[in-house]
């Protein structure tokens, strides 16, 4: 989300788990990390780390901007997606079309429970967190995930997705029966794979094997980047 | 510290907690120690049961089940070639053919008695290692980690015998099945083939159990007769001398002490890996070790029993200073924990310091009960060695298939076993090295995801950060060290010759 906002981030992967995170912070190899604040709480009070943005919903020990005030509108919009179900906490739900007199009987009998004394003893003992958050609150919050625009769902998978590069050109080499085809992109001859599978091969509109394809012949290819596996190849 | 010490053994000898840790340890040498139902099963069943307890019970409970699996986990590996659980691979290599030999109670013994020791020595070395517990996990980094790793990789030479070529091509290919699943730093599914089971990648147990235990059945039902068919002897006497072999290579026993805890330390290695070190460096460094191990050399159990339970000190180093487990199961133990207020990380080393010296207590006394009460069984064991194939064969196959589906639950891994034990049987046929595959399997992930982890932060500059190229020094030891040795034994037994 920042990258796309044009910031100086590098993502860093691999560390398995908040605490290693928190370990390569401590360590000097990276300079921050996400993470819940509840998990990340200790850390802030032992090692002094700095909270510099939240998302989700705000939280009365951090006197932190929401990360939206320094996005674009584009930034707000796909922050506030992912944010949505960080501000829902772990919600508990029930079927569809239950009767609202039940579901008013569950919703009080949810709040009751979690001001509970023994449960409250429980966990405090456990060292957890307990809140609750009101029904329409809840309601709301499914609300704009569910009502969330075309374009930032978009984004959102844009973001999650392989991105991929379209590009009409002459192949001009074949090995592996065609499992491997050459073309110049960018001034250089470059491969791609071909999947007999996933990749869709066309010839004159009409799916063909990869086995079909030759040398000269003038196709369009959508593929991730040199090496990668082409998502379809179309040709004239 | 005293206070904390004394505090933290008399927690865990209060009647309540001294008899969970009895029921735990009976849970871990009998149930745990059965291939397939690992040590993480039993913990998830008890963890209900712990949230009623208090610390130092709750303690007991779980952690015995834990600290003293490898324990009893060598039993079948040394009976029946079928691993009990992912540290007892390796004891198969010298323990099986001892059983063979007829030395199934000399095996057991030293296992368990050497496990003692290791338990020991790995809880001693997290005790030293509490004032300096922080900086120690500090000094190791992805860079650091992939080296450590790097020198595992080079024990492929070790683990090849004669056939070092064959040993590295087999290692190799293990690297590559290693290389199934998902990748750890993209996320892209390789050498899957649409086949959801892959996702995962390949599991250990089932690996093991085929490559091990299945060319053995055979074998068995060629031949038609028991796992051994030399004379038994007097199990008592073989007893008494599998407990004086751990004693006698003392200096063995620390060493592979020492290894376990240093896998330990390094998070996501593993008991399955310790074994493998320990046994690769036993099998470089013992005088005569390149002749004699794998065909029953006392020395190769030993060495990988001492490693496995020494292994649990180290790993609980990362786990308390900065509440990373060291292992899935340590996840899960302390996933537990938390429940009654044992929250791992600084406060384990500070305030709560009393509950980090009852688990040093445990550790300690955990593994004398169990090897006492696996050594009073190692008559009655070590008679299952002379059972006719007729029976025999069924038992471990239902083992053997028990453990492959159990590890995950699923079918697909029983067919996995089938597959790997038919490439087993012709890799033991051609004289081609296992353990170099098994090797293979276990690091690529781990090594694959510090490289990369390490190029993204340093690029290549990673290979230049002073504790890469000490532990580079180490892996260069590690590997010229036998060649030392080989020529200086030739050009002694040159000069005798002359």
């Amino acid at each position: 989300m920042l990258k796309l906002d044009g910031f100086n981030v590098k993502i860093i992967s691999g560390f398995s788990g908040g605490q290693n995170r928190v370990l390569a912070i401590e360590r000097g190899d990276v300079h921050g990390t996400a993470n819940s604040y509840e998990s990340t709480r200790k850390a802030i009070k032992e090692l002094g780390l700095i909270p510099i943005l939240y998302n989700g919903a705000p939280h009365p020990a951090l006197k932190v901007p929401h990360m939206g005030e320094l996005l674009s509108e584009q930034g707000k919009a796909l922050a506030a997606l992912l944010g949505a179900p960080l501000a829902a906490g772990r919600p508990f739900f029930t079927t569809s079309g239950v009767p609202a007199d039940r579901l008013k009987i569950l919703r009080s009998a949810f709040k009751a429970a979690l001001s509970d004394k023994d449960l409250l003893k429980e966990a405090k003992r456990a060292k957890r967190n307990i809140a609750w958050t009101a029904p329409a609150l809840m309601e709301k919050i499914n609300a704009s995930i569910l009502g969330a625009s075309d374009k930032v769902i978009a984004l959102y998978k844009a973001g999650a997705k392989k991105k991929y590069v379209k590009h009409t050109t002459q192949i001009t080499k074949i090995k592996k029966k065609g499992k491997r085809i050459y073309f110049v992109h960018k001034g250089n001859e470059i491969k791609v794979k071909v999947s007999g599978k996933r990749t869709k091969v066309m010839i004159k509109g009409e799916k063909v094997k990869r086995k079909k394809l030759k040398v000269g012949m003038t196709c369009k290819f959508k593929f991730p980047g040199a090496g990668g596996e082409a998502k379809y190849i179309k040709c004239k | 510290m005293i206070d904390a010490a004394i505090a933290g053994l008399v927690g865990i000898i209060q009647w309540k907690a001294f008899l969970l840790m009895m029921v735990g340890i009976i849970i871990s040498s009998t149930l745990v120690a059965m291939p397939g139902i690992g040590s993480k099963t039993a913990i998830a069943l008890l963890l209900p049961v712990a949230f009623v307890l208090n610390q130092f019970e709750a303690i007991c409970l779980i952690m015995s089940v834990w600290a003293v699996s490898n324990t009893a986990n060598s039993i079948t590996s040394i009976l029946f070639s079928v691993p009990g659980g992912g540290g007892s691979q390796a004891t198969i290599m010298d323990g099986y053919p001892m059983a063979k030999n007829g030395e199934a109670a000399r095996a057991l013994a030293a296992a368990f008695t050497s496990s003692a020791i290791g338990g020991i020595i790995g809880a001693m070395v997290l005790l030293i290692a509490i004032p300096v517990l922080r900086p120690l996990v500090l000094l190791l980094g992805p860079p650091e980690f992939f080296m450590l790793v790097m020198v595992g990789i080079a024990m492929v030479g070790a683990l090849s015998g004669k056939a070092p070529v064959k040993g590295i091509i087999a290692g190799g290919i293990g690297l590559v099945i290693s290389m199934a699943g998902v990748h750890v730093i993209t996320g892209l599914h390789r050498f899957t083939f649409d086949q959801i089971f892959l996702i995962d990648g390949f599991k250990l147990v089932p690996v093991t159990i085929g490559l091990f235990a299945i060319p053995e059945l055979i074998y068995m039902a060629v031949k038609g007769t028991g796992i051994s068919d030399m004379p038994l002897g007097d199990l008592g006497k073989g007893r008494k001398q599998g407990v004086k072999d751990a004693f006698i290579h003392y200096w063995l026993v620390i060493r592979s002490s020492l290894i376990g805890v240093w896998v330990g330390i390094i998070p996501g290695l593993g008991s399955a890996v310790a074994d493998w070190f320990a046994y690769g460096s036993a099998k470089q460094t013992c005088p005569g070790a390149r002749e004699t191990f794998g065909k029953g050399d006392v020395r190769g159990v030993i060495a990988v029993d001492a490693a496995t339970n020494a292994k649990e000190g180290g790993s609980l180093i990362p786990t308390l200073a900065f509440g990373i487990p060291g292992s899935s199961t340590l996840a899960l133990i302390f996933g537990g924990l938390i429940i009654v207020g044992v929250t791992p990380g600084r406060d384990m080393l500070t305030k709560d310091l009393h509950l980090t010296f009852s688990m040093i207590w445990l550790l300690i006394i955990g593994t004398i009960i169990t090897s006492i009460l696996c050594l009073a069984f190692t008559r009655q064991l070590a008679m299952a060695t002379k059972l006719r194939p007729s029976l025999m064969i069924p038992i471990i196959l239902a083992m053997a298939v028990i453990g492959s589906f159990a590890a995950s639950s699923r079918f697909e891994d029983v067919l996995i076993m089938l597959a790997f034990g038919t490439i087993g049987y012709f890799m033991r046929a051609a004289g081609w090295p296992r353990p170099p595959l098994l090797l293979g399997l276990v690091l690529g992930p781990i090594a694959e995801r510090h490289m990369w982890t390490s190029v993204q932060l340093f690029g290549a500059d990673f290979l230049l950060r002073p504790g890469v190229i000490i532990i580079f020094i180490i892996l260069l030891i590690c590997v010229m060290y036998p060649m030392f040795q080989d020529r200086n034994s030739k050009l002694r037994a040159q000069e005798t010759e002359s």
